[in-house]
C-alpha cells in the first residue's frame, strides 16, 4: 500500500470511456516501424539484406521473448527489473551443465533458474509486501551477484557446440518468440489464470475482495517472467556459446521500453501482446539501423531512453485528456 | 420458542469494534430475517460502514458475534462471507474496469471446459442474470463502457450468480438518477420477494419508507431501534438517528453585510454545472444541498480552484477572481475545509502544528523566504488551540491521534490561519461525534459573527436548518431554487432536490399491517 | 394499526430486553482495560524511535561485533577508511532522503554521478578545485531539473521516468567522454577526496554537513514541509495550498545537486572518472536511505538514519574486504540489506494483520497498536 506518486486523481468508479486506445497505439507503433524502417532502407543500403533482416528478426525476437514475459507482468501492475540478471544467471547455469548433462537437459535447468528467481520475486513483493519494482531491484544486484559468483567472474566457452547453436541459429530465435507470444495470449484470452492476471492489474483492491487469488497470480506471473527471460538468457548465450555473468546487461529496460511502444498501459488491466511484438522489433529496427550507420552503441541507448520518455510522456497526456472529462 | 419463518438468517449480537482512538460500533445486536428488506439508517459516522465492513469479513469484531443461522459465525476475509452466501456491494463497487460484465458476474467461478473458459456457457448464463435485472446489454461489454447505473447492476447480477442470501447495500441510489434510482427499488423488492434477503443501508429517508420492511437505527455506534417500518413515522426514525430535538439549538438571526462574493451565470467544467448565480454577503452562512452528483461538491471545488470556471463570472470583493489552483485560492483570501477529511485534509504522520500551519508556515523574517520559526508556529497552535477549543496533548502530537472531532478542528485551523475572508466548509461535521458536532456548530457561529462569509455545503439536512441564512438546493447540476430563513425546511429542500413534489409514499401515515 | 412494542426477533440469543422506543436508551458495552504496563508500553511511540535511533544503535552493535570478531578493523586507519567510503554513497543519499520522504524516488543517481565525476575531474584539469565544484553541481541539478520535469508536468511515474534518464545520461556520458576515462592528480583536488583533519577524512566532513544541511533543510523550511507534506498525502497537499509541482521539481534538482557533489567527492578520491563508473549505485543509495529508516511511502524519514546507514554499509563493505570475500558477494549483500530492510515494513504489516484476524486484541499488551498510519486507513465512517 506504498503511496507513490500516480498520476493524479485517485481510482475512480469507472466511466463510460471511448473506443479502445489500443487500437489506436498498435497502429500508430506499425507506421511508426515502416516510417524507420523505410528511412533506414534509403540510407543504409545493406539494410534491406536477407542476412540483416534476419539479424533484425532474431534480436527482435531477444527482447520481444522477455518483453511478452514483462507484458504479463505490467497488465498485472508489477514490474520485474531483474530479468537481466536472470538471463545472465540462465544463461551461465545452462552453459556449464551442457557438457556435462546434455543440451536439452541443461536448457531445462536453465529455465526452471529462471523460473526459480522469479518465484523468490514473486514471493517478496507477495509475502513481504516489498513493492515489485525496489522488490526486483534489489533482486537484480542478487541475481547478478549470484550469476558472477557462479561462473567466478569468468566465461565459460563452449567449443564447437552446434547442437546448442541451434537455439540462435536461423529461425528459431523467431519461432520461439512466435511461440511465447501465442502460448501467452491464449492464456491471457482463455484461461482463468490469465483473466484473473488482468483483473489483478485492472483494480487489486476490488479483485481480491471478490474472490482472485492476487497473491498465486502473482507467484505465478513472476515466474512466467522468470522463465521468459530464462530463455532470452539462453538464446543470446547461444548466440555466442559463452555464459557470461555480464549478458544481458540492460534488458530491463529494453523489455520495459518495447511493452510501452507497443501500447500496453503501464496501469495495469489490459496487455497487447501484438504491441509488444510490434515494439520488439520497432527497437530492433532502430538499433539495427543505427549500427549500420556506424553510430555508437551509446546512442542506441540515448535513443532507446529518448522513445521510451516520449511514448510516455504523450500516453501521460492522452490520459489527462481523458480525465478532464 | 422462534417459529422458523421468522428466525433470522444474518444476525450481530453485542457487536462491538474499537479503533484506535474510537470505538466505531458499540454493544450493537440486531437481525435480518429471510427475504426481507432491512433498511440499515444512521448518520455520517454512525457505525454503518464499520458494520457492513464485518458482514464482509473486512475487518472482525472486538467483541460480540456475527450469527449465521443462528449459529456463530467468524469471516476471516471477504471470499469467506461471500462463499457464506453474503454479497455486498459498497458504494465504489468492486468491479474490474477492464473486464467484460460476464466475466465480473462469474469472476473466480468461471465456467470452464476443461482449462479453458467456457465462454459460451458464461455469456448466457450472464444475460438471463441480466435479463431477470431488466438490463439488456450484451455481456462482452467492457464494465468500464457502461453507465453507474448499469454497473451496479452487474454487481447485482454477480451477487445473484453467486445464489447470495444476504445482499448489503451500502447507498446504493447515491449516484443515480431519480429514474435508475425508482428501478433500482423495484429490483429490490424483487429481489426480496424471491427470498433474498436485502440489507439497504442509506440515509434517504423516503426511499427507505417506501421498501423497507423493518428499519434499524444506529446513531454514535450503538444501536437504537428495530422496529418495523410500519410501526415508525419518518420523524421517529430522525429523531432516533440524530439523538435530540432538533429545536435545541436554533440559528441566531444574523444580520449579513456587505456582498463579499457574486457569481454570475457561472459553469463548471463546460457544463457539469450551469447556470450558477448567487451572491454572499459578509457575515451569512450560504448553503448548498442536493442529492449526491447534484453537483454541490463540484461547484465548491471550483470556488477553490479546483475546477475549472469555464463560463460566467465571479467577482470577490468587487475584482474578478480568476483561481488557478488552491495556492491562488487561499492567497485571495478563501479558505477550504474540504469533504473527506481523510484523503484530502490530513497529513497523518505529521503533528498537530505541521497540519495546522501548512498553508501558511510562519517565516523567521518577513523577507526571508524559506525559513521557519518555530516559535511563532507553536504559539500560533496553541493559540487556535485555545480559540476552537481543540483537544491534543501538545503542537507535537501525531494527528492520528485525536478524535474525528478535533481533527476537523485543526484544519479548520488551518483554513482560518490563512486569513481568509470567505471561507468554504463542505461536510464540515462528517465522521464527528454529536457532542464535537454542536461544538463545531458554536464554532461556526462565532466565525460568521466576526465578519467571515461562510458558503456550507451539506448533505445532512438538520446541520443546514441549522447553520444556514439562505440556502441553494442543487439537482443534475443546476439550482433549482433558493430558501430564505423559515423557509428551509426538510420538506423543501427535498422537494427541490429530488425535482418532485412530495408524494405520500410514506405508509405509517396510512396505515397497515404486514 | 396497533402499535406493537419493538421486538428483537431472535429470542434464543438476545440476552437483554428492549426498551420502548419511547426512551430510546442505549446500553454501554464493556471492552477490557488495558493494564499499567501494558499502557506505558502504548504510550511510547515505537515507530518513531526506531526510526530516528534504531540504526544508530544497530551500527554500534556491529562495530563492537566486527571490533572484536575481525582483525584488523579496530584501528584509527580502517575507521577513517570506512568513514571516507561512506561518504560517496552518503552524500547522495542525503538527497534522496529527501525524496523518499517526498514520495518519490530517483533511479539516475548512478548515470548522474558518472557524468558528474567526470565533468568535475575535467573542469578540475582546465580550471580547478572551485570551477570544478561548481560545475559538477550544476550538471547534477539540470539532470534533476530533467526528472523533476518529467516527473511533475508531463507526470510520468517516477520510477520509469528516472529509469529512462539513467538510461539517456549513461549515453550521454560515454558519447561527450568518447568511452576515455579522465585523469587528473592536481594537488588541491585530490586533496578533498584524500585528505584528514584529525584523523577524520574531509569526504566524511562533507558528508556530515550534507546531512546536517539536509536536516535543516527539512526540518527548518518551508520547503522541508512542503516535502513532508506531499509525501504524507499528496491530494492533501494540494488542497492545503501546497505548491505541489515546483516543490516536486526542487526535490529532484536537490537530489541531483548533492548527487553532483558527491561525484566530486568520488573523481578527487580515485583520481580520475569514466563513464560506467559504479554500476549498483543507485541501490547502494535508495538502500542507504530505506536502511535508515526512512519509509518508502513518504512522509516520515530520518537523516540520522541515513548517516547512520551509510556508515553502516561501508562497515559490512569494510568486514567483508577484511575477511577476503568476494567483490561480487559483497554486491549481493547489499541487495539482501536493502530487501531485509523493506520487508521489515511489510512483515509488520502482515504481523497486524494476523494479530486482528484473531478476535480481541485489546487482551495483548501491544494490542491495538499499529502505525497510525493503518490505523487511519481502517477508520472509514
Amino acid at each position: 500500500m506504498t503511496r507513490f506518486w500516480k498520476d493524479g486523481s485517485p481510482p475512480q468508479a469507472a466511466r463510460p470511456t471511448g473506443p479502445g486506445r489500443r487500437r489506436v497505439a498498435t497502429s500508430q507503433v506499425g507506421l511508426m516501424l515502416l516510417i524507420v524502417g523505410a528511412v533506414f532502407s534509403v540510407l543504409a543500403p545493406r539494410f534491406l539484406n536477407p542476412g540483416n533482416l534476419l539479424n533484425i528478426c532474431t534480436s527482435a525476437s531477444v527482447v520481444a521473448i522477455v518483453g511478452l514475459g514483462m507484458t504479463l507482468a505490467i497488465a498485472s501492475g508489477n514490474f520485474d527489473l531483474s530479468v537481466g540478471s536472470t538471463a545472465a544467471l540462465a544463461g551461465c547455469v545452462t552453459m556449464s551443465l551442457v557438457q556435462q548433462i546434455g543440451v536439452v537437459p541443461a536448457i531445462l535447468a536453465g529455465l526452471a533458474t529462471g523460473a526459480a528467481v522469479g518465484l523468490i520475486n514473486g514471493l517478496i513483493v507477495t509475502e513481504l509486501r516489498v513493492p515489485a519494482f525496489i522488490a526486483t531491484l534489489g533482486m537484480l544486484t542478487i541475481v547478478r551477484g549470484a550469476a558472477l559468483i557462479y561462473t567466478r567472474g569468468r566465461d565459460i566457452y563452449l567449443y564447437g557446440q552446434t547442437q546448442y547453436k541451434i537455439l540462435s541459429s536461423g529461425f528459431t530465435p523467431v519461432l520461439l518468440a512466435l511461440a511465447v507470444a501465442l502460448v501467452l495470449w491464449f492464456v491471457l484470452q482463455h484461461t482463468r489464470f490469465g483473466r484473473h492476471i488482468l483483473a489483478t492489474g485492472s483494480n487489486p483492491a476490488s479483485a481480491q475482495r471478490v474472490g482472485v487469488r492476487t497473491s498465486f497470480v502473482l507467484l505465478g506471473v513472476f515466474s512466467i517472467v522468470g522463465i521468459a527471460a530464462a530463455l532470452s538468457g539462453l538464446i543470446l548465450s547461444a548466440q555466442v556459446l559463452t555464459g557470461n555473468g555480464r549478458l544481458a546487461t540492460g534488458l530491463e529496460l529494453s523489455a520495459i521500453a518495447v511493452v510501452v511502444l507497443g501500447g500496453t498501459p503501464l496501469t495495469g488491466g489490459k496487455a497487447s501482446i501484438l504491441g509488444t511484438l510490434q515494439g520488439s522489433v520497432l527497437v530492433a529496427v532502430i538499433n539495427n539501423g543505427l549500427n549500420l550507420l556506424n553510430v555508437s552503441i551509446f546512442y542506441q541507448d540515448v535513443t532507446l531512453g529518448l522513445l521510451l520518455l516520449a511514448a510516455l510522456g504523450l500516453a501521460a497526456s492522452y490520459h489527462r485528456r481523458i480525465k478532464s472529462v | 420458542m422462534s417459529n422458523p419463518s421468522t428466525a433470522p438468517v444474518l444476525a450481530v449480537q453485542n457487536l462491538s469494534r474499537r479503533f484506535p482512538g474510537v470505538l466505531a460500533l458499540d454493544n450493537v445486536s440486531f437481525g435480518i430475517l429471510t427475504g426481507e428488506v432491512h433498511a440499515l439508517v444512521g448518520e455520517n459516522g454512525a457505525g454503518k460502514s464499520t458494520l457492513i465492513n464485518i458482514l464482509a469479513g473486512v475487518h472482525q469484531p472486538s467483541v460480540g458475534q456475527v450469527l449465521l443461522d443462528q449459529r456463530p459465525v467468524i469471516f476471516p476475509d471477504p471470499l469467506s462471507s461471500q462463499r457464506a452466501g453474503i454479497s455486498v456491494i459498497f458504494q465504489e463497487f468492486s468491479l474490474l474496469p477492464h473486464l467484460s460484465v460476464a466475466e465480473n458476474v462469474f469472476i473466480s467461478r468461471e465456467p470452464r471446459r476443461g482449462l479453458l473458459i467456457d465462454w459460451a456457457t458464461m455469456n448466457r448464463q450472464t444475460s438471463e442474470i441480466l435479463r431477470t435485472l431488466n438490463l439488456e446489454i450484451d455481456p462482452t461489454t467492457r464494465v468500464s463502457e457502461l453507465m453507474v447505473s448499469q454497473q451496479q447492476l452487474v454487481e447485482i447480477g454477480r451477487a445473484l450468480s453467486a445464489k447470495t442470501r444476504v445482499i448489503i447495500m451500502d447507498e446504493p441510489t447515491a449516484a443515480l438518477n431519480e429514474r435508475e434510482a425508482v428501478r433500482l427499488l423495484e429490483i429490490v423488492r424483487s429481489l426480496a420477494a424471491s427470498g433474498v434477503s436485502v440489507l439497504y443501508v442509506s440515509h434517504r429517508l423516503e426511499e427507505v419508507f417506501s421498501i423497507a420492511d423493518r428499519i434499524t437505527v444506529l446513531r454514535d455506534g450503538r444501536h437504537v431501534v428495530t422496529e418495523r417500518r410500519s410501526g415508525m413515522t419518518e420523524q421517529q426514525v430522525v429523531s432516533a438517528m440524530v439523538g435530540r430535538d432538533l429545536i435545541h439549538s436554533t440559528r441566531p438571526n444574523r444580520i449579513a453585510g456587505p456582498i463579499v462574493l457574486q457569481a454570475r451565470d457561472v459553469s463548471v467544467d463546460g457544463g457539469l454545472i450551469r447556470n450558477v448565480s448567487f451572491s454572499l454577503r459578509r457575515g451569512e452562512i450560504l448553503g448548498l444541498s442536493g442529492l449526491m452528483g447534484s453537483g454541490c461538491s463540484q461547484l465548491m471545488e471550483a470556488l477553490y480552484g479546483l475546477r475549472e470556471i469555464t463560463a460566467g463570472s465571479i467577482l470577490f470583493e468587487d475584482r474578478p477572481l480568476r483561481m488557478a489552483n488552491p495556492r491562488a485560492a487561499i492567497r485571495t483570501g478563501v479558505g477550504l475545509l474540504p469533504e473527506d477529511r481523510k484523503r484530502q485534509g490530513l497529513f497523518p504522520d505529521l503533528t498537530v502544528a505541521h497540519n495546522l500551519t501548512i498553508g501558511a508556515p510562519p517565516r523567521w523574517f518577513r523577507a526571508v523566504p524559506g525559513i521557519l520559526d518555530l516559535a511563532a508556529e507553536r504559539c500560533k497552535t496553541l493559540d487556535f488551540k485555545r480559540q476552537l477549543n481543540i483537544r491534543f496533548r501538545g503542537p507535537n502530537q501525531r494527528i492520528s491521534g485525536l478524535s474525528g472531532g478535533n481533527q476537523q478542528k485543526v484544519i479548520l485551523a488551518r483554513a482560518l490561519a490563512g486569513n481568509c475572508r470567505a471561507l468554504l466548509l463542505a461536510e464540515p461535521t462528517r465522521g464527528v461525534d454529536v457532542g464535537a458536532k454542536a461544538e463545531i456548530y458554536a464554532l461556526i457561529d462565532r466565525l460568521v459573527e466576526k465578519g467571515i462569509a461562510i458558503i456550507l455545503q451539506t448533505s445532512e439536512l438538520p446541520e443546514l436548518l441549522r447553520l444556514a441564512d439562505r440556502c441553494i438546493v442543487f439537482a443534475g447540476g443546476e439550482p433549482q431554487g433558493e430558501l430564505r430563513g423559515s423557509e428551509i425546511t426538510q420538506e423543501k429542500v427535498m422537494e427541490l432536490a429530488t425535482g418532485l413534489s412530495r408524494r405520500a409514499t410514506v405508509n405509517s401515515a396510512t396505515g397497515g399491517v404486514e | 394499526m396497533s402499535r406493537r412494542k419493538p421486538r428483537l426477533t431472535t429470542p434464543k440469543t438476545q440476552p437483554k430486553a428492549q426498551k420502548p422506543l419511547s426512551t430510546l436508551q442505549t446500553e454501554k458495552s464493556e471492552i477490557p482495560e488495558l493494564s499499567v504496563t501494558a499502557r506505558i508500553v502504548n504510550q511510547l511511540d515505537w515507530d518513531l524511535l526506531w526510526e530516528r535511533f534504531g540504526i544508530a544503535v544497530v551500527t554500534i552493535v556491529v562495530w563492537f561485533i566486527a571490533g572484536l570478531a575481525t582483525p584488523g578493523f579496530a584501528n584509527v586507519g580502517n575507521f577513517v577508511s570506512v568513514l571516507r567510503q561512506s561518504a560517496f554513497v552518503g552524500v547522495s543519499a542525503v538527497g534522496m532522503t529527501i525524496a523518499i520522504i517526498a514520495g518519490t524516488f530517483d533511479l539516475s543517481v548512478g548515470a548522474t554521478q558518472a557524468l558528474c565525476a567526470w565533468v568535475a575531474v575535467s573542469v578540475a584539469k582546465m580550471a580547478g578545485v572551485f570551477p570544478a565544484f561548481l560545475a559538477a553541481v550544476a550538471v547534477g541539478g539540470v539532470v534533476g531539473l530533467c526528472n523533476g520535469s518529467l516527473v511533475a508536468l508531463v507526470r510520468i511515474p517516477a520510477f520509469i521516468a528516472t529509469l529512462g534518464t539513467m538510461f539517456l545520461v549513461n549515453g550521454l556520458t560515454y558519447i561527450i567522454t568518447n568511452g576515455q576515462t579522465a585523469r587528473f592528480s592536481g594537488k588541491s583536488f585530490v586533496w578533498w577526496g584524500n585528505a584528514q583533519i584529525m584523523s577524520v577524512p574531509i569526504p566524511f566532513i562533507v558528508f556530515l554537513s550534507c546531512a546536517l544541511l539536509g536536516a535543516a533543510m527539512l526540518h527548518r523550511t518551508e520547503f522541508g514541509r512542503f516535502v513532508y507534506a506531499i509525501g504524507s498525502n499528496r491530494e492533501a497537499a494540494n488542497i492545503a495550498g501546497v505548491p505541489v509541482a515546483k516543490v516536486a521539481i526542487f526535490v529532484f534538482v536537490v537530489v541531483g545537486l548533492f548527487t553532483g557533489l558527491g561525484a566530486m567527492l568520488l573523481g578527487a578520491r580515485l583520481y580520475s572518472a569514466g563513464p560506467g563508473l559504479e554500476p549498483g549505485f543507485e541501490l547502494n543509495v535508495i538502500a542507504t536511505v530505506v536502511l535508515g529508516g526512512t519509509r518508502l511511502a513518504g512522509g516520515r524519514g530520518s537523516m540520522l538514519g541515513t548517516v547512520a546507514a551509510a556508515i553502516l554499509f561501508a562497515t559490512l563493505a569494510n568486514v567483508l574486504n577484511l575477511n577476503h570475500v568476494d567483490a561480487f558477494v559483497q554486491r549481493v549483500v547489499v541487495g539482501l540489506v536493502l530487501l531485509l530492510a523493506l520487508s521489515v515494513e511489510g512483515v509488520r504489516q502482515r504481523l497486524a494483520e494476523y494479530w486482528s484476524r484473531r478476535t480481541v486484541s485489546t487482551r495483548h499488551p501491544l494490542g491495538g497498536r499499529r502505525s497510525a498510519v493503518a490505523a487511519i486507513d481502517e477508520f472509514t465512517d
